[in-house]
């Protein structure tokens, strides 16, 4: 080799590292500021706003969210579950019974239905996500007004104020089955990224080799969610728990001793994003040894909540499905009809994938389960066209609030670009410096929830959410739109459908983000019934079936 | 052996050696394909507004990658087609066939539009059916007010 060839091969791999390197935060283009739109929606169909949220109705279809968190009976019945499931969780871990592999999912529990994990003791992780709901949003009001999105810890206090509480810009993702999904990767033969959790996958898991534990220490340090300043606050309030013991009992002796500051309380009550703290990620005072076990300690909070997840009480493969895959349940026809729909000609499987074999135009399905625990999602990312939902109060969260917090500078302006946000660094530079090149590619994609439990809710009549930004209210809504996205696109916003059609049901608002637009959903073909059907296989899979 | 039985064993080796000979070397999924031409795509168009059109055409499961691009390349001039739509789509390893869509947005209301469609792998690698070069006409700007 001719030292000029060497020279210029050096440069190239240079060239390219250094392009790699320069995909820097902010390249991807976000639009300018914009007050969010007057709304203008139906109900859904059968909706009735309960008689308690009738005084939180603001005007312009909005939500007094402090009067809907004190009122709402879906959030009263969800505080009053997780007093139950602590004490009942409390009481195990101090039966002395618990085997090791029962300690460190009772310990998760725990963790999870502890409101006084966020920064004003008043948000527990499962306020969001609801046993009840499939572990998704389980106040059926937030699915109609906020499209699923939920208030988070802090209450904003500055006069006039909408929305009057922080709350964050996606719907709840249900984390059933989340710790089967491995850590976010590139899979270099087949061009895509698997695993991670999160909507946008950023929870990779890359540090601790596993995703669900990565996500658990995401909401604890939201702003708009838990909204700790530090993550050795969560540590301090484990160490003020009162299962404080048990969490020694598993990770040792001494695992919570931390000598901390004098000004632990008042940094500590403290939500993130006050501009008191000026942006210090670790505004507590430890010494390097503190500092060291408080990561450790908070890791293992984490490792708990992800073996919570994983458990029977939360993924337990115990659906109709389950069973019929078992041999111990049959599924009705319609329900069958469902199936074949779901692997056939709705496509469902591509994505959603359910183990078994196709039977898409002449195909044969040959019966044999290739998976008899199928997760339902292939842990992918796509860009399925959602519009822009108008309801969420995000969009409206654009002034600082009374700590000189803003969440949402951009208001309505803000596209969510979901792993795109990601791989651009909205939430920090990620790990893998080679994935920022990546970003043109997965703009606009979001990660393939599982189907499993999707139907599940507390009661008859609960209006739920689905993807993620809640635009889609219902599974009927979600299997029409994947059947006529491409039948019925209108280039208009959310309210804006032309006279003579019916938003979702003959008009399909323009998507939020059209990059990356999936085009395997959108026309297929189904008719009404179908639809039906597949909406009815879905509902086979909702765990805590019996056979 | 009789010479019967000895005849009918030739003949189902000669039919046997021809047949492998005869089968084009693809992949598992394009040998369940029922029909659909291997390296013709015959594009049709699913609808197309003022701004927006949809394209589709229907391949034997190419294999590959489980990410594909369904790709158009188009344009005004018939021999200048230099833009280029690509929508992401997902094949099913199990389906015999594939039906490629493309979105094509912010077309000009109202113009004849000249384009030619292609399908890839996620790695760049390109699929073997694509079309000729065929053309479809943007509706008017006002057609939407025209339904209210």
């Amino acid at each position: 080799m001719k030292c000029s060839e060497g020279f210029s091969l050096l440069s190239l791999a240079g060239m390219t590292t250094l392009a790699m390197l320069m995909v820097v935060p902010g390249a991807s283009a976000q639009g300018t500021p914009q007050p969010a739109p007057p709304l203008n929606f139906q109900l859904p169909a059968g909706y009735q706003i309960p008689p308690a949220d009738q005084q939180c109705i603001l005007s312009g279809q909005r939500l007094n969210l402090q009067c809907i968190i004190a009122n709402d009976p879906d959030a009263k019945r969800i505080r009053a579950e997780e007093a139950m499931l602590e004490a009942q969780a409390l009481a195990a871990a101090k039966s002395g019974k618990l085997d090791p592999y029962h300690q460190v999912q009772t310990l998760g529990e725990l963790e999870i239905f502890d409101p006084k994990l966020a920064v004003n003791n008043n948000k527990a992780c499962s306020f969001c996500h609801d046993p009840a709901a499939g572990y998704g949003n389980g106040i059926s009001i937030l699915s109609v007004f906020t499209g699923g999105t939920n208030p988070g810890s802090v209450p904003i206090t500055v006069h006039g104020a909408y929305p009057n509480n922080r709350i964050g810009k996606r719907n709840p993702q249900s984390y059933t089955y989340a710790t089967y999904f491995p850590p976010l990767h590139y899979n270099q033969s087949q061009a895509d990224f698997y695993g991670g959790n999160f909507w946008d996958g950023r929870a990779t898991g890359y540090k601790l080799q596993n995703a669900a534990a990565n996500q658990a220490e995401g909401p604890p340090l939201d702003p708009d969610e838990m909204a700790n300043p530090d993550p050795a606050c969560v540590v301090w309030k484990l160490s003020r728990s009162n299962y404080k013991f048990f969490f020694e009992q598993i990770y040792g002796v001494g695992s919570l001793e931390i000598t901390w500051p004098s000004d632990v309380q008042t940094i500590c009550t403290t939500p993130i994003g006050a501009a008191v703290l000026n942006g210090n990620p670790t505004p507590l005072q430890l010494s390097p040894t503190d500092r060291t076990l408080a990561g450790k300690d908070f890791d293992e909070f984490a490792y708990a909540i992800a073996a919570y997840e994983g458990s029977d009480s939360v993924s337990p493969f115990t659906s109709k499905f389950d069973y019929y895959l078992a041999g111990k349940a049959t599924l009705t026809t319609q329900e069958l009809n469902g199936y074949d729909l779901f692997r056939g000609k709705g496509s469902c499987n591509t994505c959603h994938l359910d183990g078994r074999s196709s039977t898409l135009l002449g195909g044969s399905d040959t019966g044999q389960a290739a998976s008899v625990q199928p997760l339902f999602t292939d842990t992918t990312y796509n860009n399925l066209g959602i519009p822009k939902n108008v309801k969420l109060p995000f969009y409206s969260e654009d002034t600082p609030d009374q700590w000189g917090f803003n969440s949402n500078p951009l208001g309505f302006g803000f596209t969510d670009e979901g792993m795109g946000l990601f791989l651009d660094g909205f939430d920090g530079v990620p790990p893998n410096l080679s994935w920022g090149v990546l970003l043109p590619q997965f703009e606009g994609k979001f990660q393939t929830s599982t189907a499993r439990n999707s139907a599940m809710v507390p009661y008859p009549g609960f209006v739920k959410a689905h993807m993620h930004n809640g635009y889609l209210t219902s599974l009927k809504e979600v299997v029409h739109f994947y059947n006529t996205r491409d039948v019925y696109p209108y280039p208009v916003l959310s309210g804006n459908c032309p006279q003579g059609t019916v938003e979702k049901v003959t008009c399909w608002p323009m998507p939020e983000d059209s990059n990356n637009e999936n085009t395997t959903i959108g026309k297929l073909g189904l008719s009404d019934e179908e639809e039906n059907d597949i909406v009815a296989f879905l509902q086979t899979l909702v765990d805590g079936y019996k056979p | 052996m009789t010479t019967a039985k000895l005849r009918i064993l030739t003949i189902a080796l000669i039919v046997t050696v021809m047949g492998s000979l005869l089968v084009r070397p693809r992949s598992a999924y394009a040998r369940q394909n029922s029909g659909v031409e291997q390296n013709s795509a015959r594009p049709t168009i699913e609808s197309v507004s003022d701004t927006l059109a949809f394209i589709s055409w229907t391949t034997p499961n190419p294999g590959g990658t489980i990410l594909h691009y369904a790709v158009v390349r188009y344009g005004k001039d018939p021999n200048h087609l230099q833009f280029t739509a690509k929508s992401p789509t997902r094949i099913n390893p199990s389906h015999s066939e594939m039906v490629f869509r493309v979105r094509i947005q912010d077309l000009e209301p109202g113009t004849t539009y000249y384009y030619h469609v292609s399908s890839e792998q996620a790695n760049g690698i390109s699929d073997p059916a694509t079309s000729g070069v065929n053309q479809f006409t943007t509706r008017r700007a006002d057609w939407i007010s025209a339904k209210k």
